[in-house]
């Protein structure tokens, strides 16, 4: 019988500095048959354990670089994730997963694609728009929205240059201030954006992941207002979580896991949810 | 013989049976303790009561401890070794309540749900459970309206009701039939006499119950959101986050996971039973808490127990113990709960009892 | 699979619960449901309070600071150290210059065999703990009162009452199961008067909330006396047969109308008038305080004050009435009992009666010293000064619980050798010579009394946990070395000697605490069932003393965690 609670060991290969305290870690795992057996969907997450500190869930990053290696963009917030934040490449971390039901992607297939990413939220949305790109005749117009506090903390900064210039691919930028940095793009909240971008709801799909004060604002004073399904805007959910196999309990909301049942939920399913935020 | 045969036993036969099945199996039984009387895993046959109401805690600990290591880790050159055991022990557990057996069903559609936890299942897979059906329920019992007691409908291996001088048992799995059969020389065939004498003990025994608990009606008006937010203002101003409600709730199922270090190289990490109203339940690390008032975390176990329950396995999530009524610190249970919002109905769910004075400001 | 019944260690509610213990592991906490304070619950401390039991925190062999830093060392050696030392300063400037703290969270026998050591065998009375902080205005105020520091009723008598004058209480936070009592009893129809400047859970439920500016308490309990003697509400024939010096109280409180209380404490007339005609006219009226009273300057007015309006209302020696203190730790009441205070023995024995001294070296078989000891903030002046040269603290952690940390850290900094006994390697054990493990309450055997007087067991569930010792073997071990012997096969021995010596104690033996659950002080002998209320037939001193006391504004408070 496998026994879903024991980690697998990985060693970090890469760390990549995105900012303030926001880190992206490259793990490999050091077991090779792990190595081969192991596969993921863009908005999956992870369960990473510091041996005798602690065990956090954190979304995938990274789209399927190369066999059994995957990256993970961390934010330093509390004991876990600062430990790790002090870890050095060749130090051991234990891996669990991958769990959750990851983003739709068939099903996004012909469609114009909407991503807003707030801060951090722009992590699990990172491999989902790699994966697009790279698949780039099956999708529409593609546009990139990204909102930032400072210009410090605007991650994936090369790539989001990268993705810009591609035929198609549409990136905007903002920040909430400017905190001595150099800065000479667009200053304010993620819903002025809105503003420079031409969309045909009907025929697109948002994907939206950030901070829940932020998803309810995007979703409920533009996207529904501008015609967008509710079945058609999808978003992931973050809650407090131990076991990530919906055994636990902590993230249970309603009826619903969101280990199991989610993260990702379109906002139909969101609204049903207990208005508990 | 297994489906609707039904079998009888001497009310003396029973030590006699327990004992020979002790020679090779381990025993979990009601002990008296003081005036307490606890689950407790036996070492000879003199320990065991067969004169009790409900232990304090029910046998949910013997599948899902309160503490349990999930595995050692240890450093080994740059890597980790982890290890883990998984109890492999055939035990049985004589006199468990119909209530707390129900129980089980709800930590069984948790744990073997979609991912199986292997440390549950494994001793889920090892335990023979024997029922003893109560005939004087506890001053804050109400399994009748549970649908989960005083007789079980499935989940045991066998079944006993205690008549005036035998017991009539019903079989409930092969493991049951196994037991009846190796130790046939104890039981005897049921009659339709004994069959109507279980009737009549049964029928008595349901109207023996104290306390109310009406499910059907609340769990609808708490899917329609009619209970007021005040009645959940009041009795998180009642709460004093013990977290007792949870600890000894047969069907709660919430763990914590913790690390604990023996030394700089080396450790477990356990899980211990959690509760949903305590404040950590939900903190998040940015500081962010949905379920920060008390209020939000009373309302919350609530909605679990009934309709979260109701919406994801279609059944309710309490099994009418009474043990939160015992438990609470501050009155909020279950049974208070349902009397609760059906007075809310007649506009005076605040219980005033008879004083007038009694006030409630919120 | 064992269970092994005992007593919380975090509260003085005393709950009891089971440890259900497995090859030397506690595997899980089972509340009590026929004890009649635990009745199936527990706070959330209670519930998990096997964890710190396992913490990789705990202290597991004795350790010697060298150049700063600690060395494991053997128990030997440690001992050893501590006798020879401790010796050397006996010898060169006296016994007085050595201290000791006994502990509110150690046992009855533990802080018995501490302050024996102290007496006995140190030879001097420089023995105190926490209690001092915390409640020892209680003790104080009461004993002048009534003749009897304690808790005069029970906690289950709290779900009986009619009124429950709660002040200087955050009850459902600090006494968890006492809250479950109070709102238990408020369901029941019981009104609540709470006086407390903040809002509190308990505000929620109470009848009337009178919310006094910080310090006034004086005012208004003067207030509250005031009003029901003139509305001729008082027990006249109580005051006349059990109390004397009503008339001094009489014309004291006749300035505190309820226009001058308002002026100083901001409590509108209308409600002191309500809430005195309330507790007044009502037989079962509780006083429920704790240390929001004592904690002041003034703590021991206060506590003189409650005890006054109680004896004027006669509200006292019957169930659900009396001044009830809650006091803070599980074993501060024990500690104060079996004598860790600078001037008592056991039982609130005087050190200066000639009597009782006899008696004491008599049993103990050596002279003992006339004068009391040193207060804590004493001991810490004292040590200050230099003229404290050695200290030995058992399980207390002053760096924590004493108003001033600086003067506190200054004073053991200097002292030549500080010996800290404790479970964790504490703020005050990092500034310890010698630090030595101690046993948890999950490792050994021995009694609590919790904040009704009720004696009760706790058990040893497993085995200590490294190289830690119960208190209690520690003591006896040093004080062989130190040249007084002693004996002790085990804590019982020990609760037999403390039966011996101490009337209030005198039918408290384990054989009986084996029954029931626990007996309550006083217990003269081994017929005596123990006494859930106090002054049924007159007061420890003879008549009640009412001690009149104006108010005087409050200059500086202090606060400490008790
Ligand atoms: C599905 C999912 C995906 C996530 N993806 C990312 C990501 O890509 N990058 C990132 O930086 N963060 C992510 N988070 C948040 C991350 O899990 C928390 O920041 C992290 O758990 C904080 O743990 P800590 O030990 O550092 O903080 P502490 O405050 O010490 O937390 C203690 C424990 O509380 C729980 N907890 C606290 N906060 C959270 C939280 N926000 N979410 C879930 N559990 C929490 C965890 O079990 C944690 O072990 C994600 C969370 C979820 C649920
Ligand atoms: S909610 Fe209360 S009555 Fe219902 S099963 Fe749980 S403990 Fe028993
Ligand atoms: S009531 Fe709370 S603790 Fe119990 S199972 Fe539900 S969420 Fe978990
Ligand atoms: S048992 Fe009662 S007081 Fe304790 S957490 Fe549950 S609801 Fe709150
Ligand atoms: S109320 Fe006090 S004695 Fe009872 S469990 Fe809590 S801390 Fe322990």
């Amino acid at each position: 019988m496998e026994n879903i609670y024991l980690p697998k060991t990985a060693k970090i290969i890469g760390i990549k500095d995105e900012g303030l305290d926001l880190k992206t870690f490259t793990f490999s795992f050091i077991n090779s048959e792990v190595k081969e057996a192991f596969s993921y969907k863009p908005g999956q997450f992870l369960e990473l354990s510091i041996f005798g500190v602690g065990e956090v869930p954190i979304s995938l990053s990274s789209s399927q670089i190369e066999k059994g290696s995957f990256q993970l963009t961390i934010y330093a917030i509390g004991e876990v994730t600062r430990s790790l934040h002090k870890m050095k490449v060749g130090d051991v971390v234990g891996i669990r997963g991958p769990f959750g039901n990851g983003f739709p992607f068939d099903e996004a297939k012909g469609k114009d694609i909407l991503f807003v990413g707030g801060g951090i939220g722009m992590a699990p949305l990172r491999p989902l728009i790699k994966d697009m790109i790279d698949n780039r005749s099956d999708f529409g117009h593609i546009i990139i929205l990204h909102g930032a506090r400072t210009p410090r903390y605007i991650i994936f900064r090369d790539e989001l240059k990268e993705w810009g210039k591609v035929e198609g691919v549409e990136v905007h930028m903002t920040v909430n201030r400017v905190d001595g940095e150099k800065w000479d793009g667009e200053i304010g909240l993620i819903t002025r954006l809105f503003d420079k971008i031409e969309i045909n709801p009907r025929n697109s799909v948002a994907f939206v992941c950030g901070p829940l004060f932020m998803i309810h604002i995007v979703v409920e004073d533009y996207l529904l207002k501008m015609g967008f399904q509710e079945e058609a805007i999808i978003s992931t959910l973050e809650r407090h979580m131990k076991c990530g196999v919906g055994h636990c309990g902590h993230c249970n909301v309603g009826p619903k896991y969101i280990c199991i049942d989610g993260p990702v939920f379109t906002y139909r399913e969101m609204k049903i949810l207990p208005k508990e935020f | 013989m297994m489906d609707n045969s039904l079998l009888t036993m001497n009310k003396e036969y029973i030590i006699p049976l327990l004992r020979r099945i002790h020679k090779n199996q381990e025993i979990i039984a009601p002990v008296k303790e003081k005036e307490d009387v606890l689950f407790s895993v036996i070492k000879s046959m003199d320990e065991i009561t067969l004169d009790y109401k409900n232990a304090v805690l029910s046998p949910k600990g013997f599948f899902f401890p309160q503490q349990e290591v999930i595995f050692k880790y240890k450093e080994v050159s740059g890597d980790y070794e982890l290890s883990f055991t998984i109890t492999d022990k055939k035990r049985l557990i004589f006199g468990i309540r119909s209530c707390d057996l129900k129980a089980l069903s709800f930590l069984d559609a948790v744990y073997l749900g979609r991912y199986k936890d292997p440390y549950y299942q494994k001793k889920r897979e090892d335990t023979t459970l024997i029922n003893l059906v109560c005939v004087s329920p506890d001053t804050n019992c109400f399994c009748v309206y549970a649908n989960s007691g005083p007789m079980a409908e499935e989940g045991f291996d066998l079944q006993f009701v205690p008549l005036s001088n035998r017991f009539t048992i019903h079989v409930g799995s092969k493991k049951g039939q196994d037991i009846v059969e190796k130790y046939h020389y104890l039981f005897q065939e049921g009659t339709q006499k004994d069959l109507d004498e279980e009737y009549e003990v049964v029928h008595e025994t349901k109207t023996k119950f104290l306390r109310y608990g009406e499910f059907a009606t609340i769990t609808q008006k708490l899917i329609q959101e009619e209970v007021e937010e005040s009645l959940w203002k009041m009795l998180g101003d009642r709460c004093q986050n013990c977290g007792g409600c949870a600890y000894v709730c047969p069907t709660c199922s919430c763990f914590n996971v913790i690390d604990r270090p023996t030394t700089e190289r080396e450790g477990v990490r356990i899980r211990t039973w959690d509760s949903c109203t305590l404040f950590g339940f939900t903190h998040l690390a940015e500081g962010l808490n949905p379920r920060k008032e008390k209020k939000d975390r009373i309302k919350r176990r609530f909605y679990h127990k009934l309709d979260c329950y109701m919406g994801r396995w279609g059944t309710c999530g309490c099994v009418g113990c009474g043990r939160c009524v015992t438990a609470c610190l501050g009155g909020i249970d279950m049974s208070h709960v349902i009397h609760q919002i059906r007075m809310e109905e007649y506009g005076e769910y605040i219980s005033a009892k008879d004083s007038e004075d009694y006030r409630y400001k919120g | 699979m064992k269970n092994v019944l005992t007593t919380c260690t975090y509260c003085g509610c005393g709950c009891n619960f089971y440890f259900q213990v497995e090859d030397d592991e506690i595997v899980g906490i089972t509340p009590s449901k026929a004890h009649p304070i635990s009745r199936g619950r527990l706070c959330v401390k209670g519930w998990n309070s096997y964890e710190f039991i396992k913490s990789p925190h705990r202290l597991k062999s004795p350790l010697i600071k060298r150049d700063g830093r600690f060395k494991e060392v053997s128990w030997d050696e440690a001992l050893g150290f501590i006798s020879e030392r401790f010796k050397q300063i006996k010898e060169t400037t006296g016994p007085d210059s050595l201290c000791v703290l006994g502990s509110a969270k150690c046992t009855n026998e533990e802080n018995y065999l501490i302050q024996k050591f102290t007496r006995a065998t140190l030879g001097t009375n420089n023995i105190d703990h926490c209690a001092r902080l915390c409640h020892s205005a209680t003790v104080t105020g009461l004993t002048t009162s009534f003749g009897s520091g304690a808790m005069t009723n029970s906690i289950n008598e709290i779900e009986g009452a009619d009124i429950l004058l709660v002040t200087g209480s955050n009850t459902t936070e600090q006494h968890p199961q006492i809250g479950s009592f109070i709102l238990k009893a408020i369901e029941g129809g019981a009104r609540l008067i709470l006086v407390d400047p903040r809002k509190i859970q308990l505000s929620c439920f109470a009848h009337l909330h009178l919310q006094q500016k910080p310090g006034t308490d004086v005012a208004w309990i003067n207030g509250t006396m005031n009003v029901i003697i003139n509305k001729e509400m008082y027990d006249r024939d109580f005051v006349k047969r059990r109390t004397e010096n009503f008339e001094a109280l009489k014309k004291t409180v006749a300035k505190y109308t309820p226009t001058f209380v308002r002026e100083i404490t901001g409590i509108p007339e209308n409600d002191l008038i309500r809430a005195s005609i309330l507790y007044a006219s009502h037989k079962k009226s509780m006083i429920i305080y704790s240390m929001g009273i004592t904690q002041h300057v003034t703590g021991v007015d206060n506590v003189l004050s409650l005890a006054n309006l109680a004896m004027l209302t006669g509200r006292l020696g019957e169930l659900h009435t009396g001044v009830n203190p809650l006091r803070g730790q599980n074993n501060v009441q024990g500690a104060c009992d079996v004598g860790a205070l600078p001037d008592v023995y056991t039982g609130y024995q005087k050190v200066t009666d000639e009597k009782v001294r006899e008696k004491f070296e008599r049993v103990w078989g050596v002279k003992l010293p006339k004068d009391p000891g040193l207060t804590v903030v004493e001991m810490m002046n004292e040590a200050r000064n230099g003229r404290i040269r050695g200290m030995y603290i058992m399980g207390e952690n002053p760096m924590l619980s004493n108003p001033d940390i600086t003067h506190v850290k200054e004073a053991l900094e200097k002292i030549e050798i500080l010996v800290v006994q404790d479970i964790f390697l504490s703020e005050t054990a990092e500034l310890a010579d010698v630090v030595l493990p101690a046993a948890s309450f999950a490792e050994k055997d021995g009694t609590f009394t919790n904040t009704e007087r009720r004696v009760q067991r706790i058990r040893q569930a497993i085995s200590p946990i490294g190289e830690s010792k119960p208190d209690w073997w520690i003591i006896q071990e040093l004080s062989n070395r130190m040249g007084y012997s002693m004996n002790y096969a085990s804590p019982e021995e020990i609760a037999e000697e403390i039966a011996l010596l101490t009337p209030i104690y005198g039918g408290i033996y384990y054989d009986r605490l084996e029954e029931g659950w626990g007996l309550q002080w006083p217990c003269k002998d081994r017929s005596d069932p123990g006494t859930p209320f106090l002054h049924k037939n007159g007061f420890p001193r003879g008549k009640g003393l009412f001690t009149p006391v104006d108010y005087v504004p409050p200059i500086q408070k202090r606060r400490c965690r008790g």
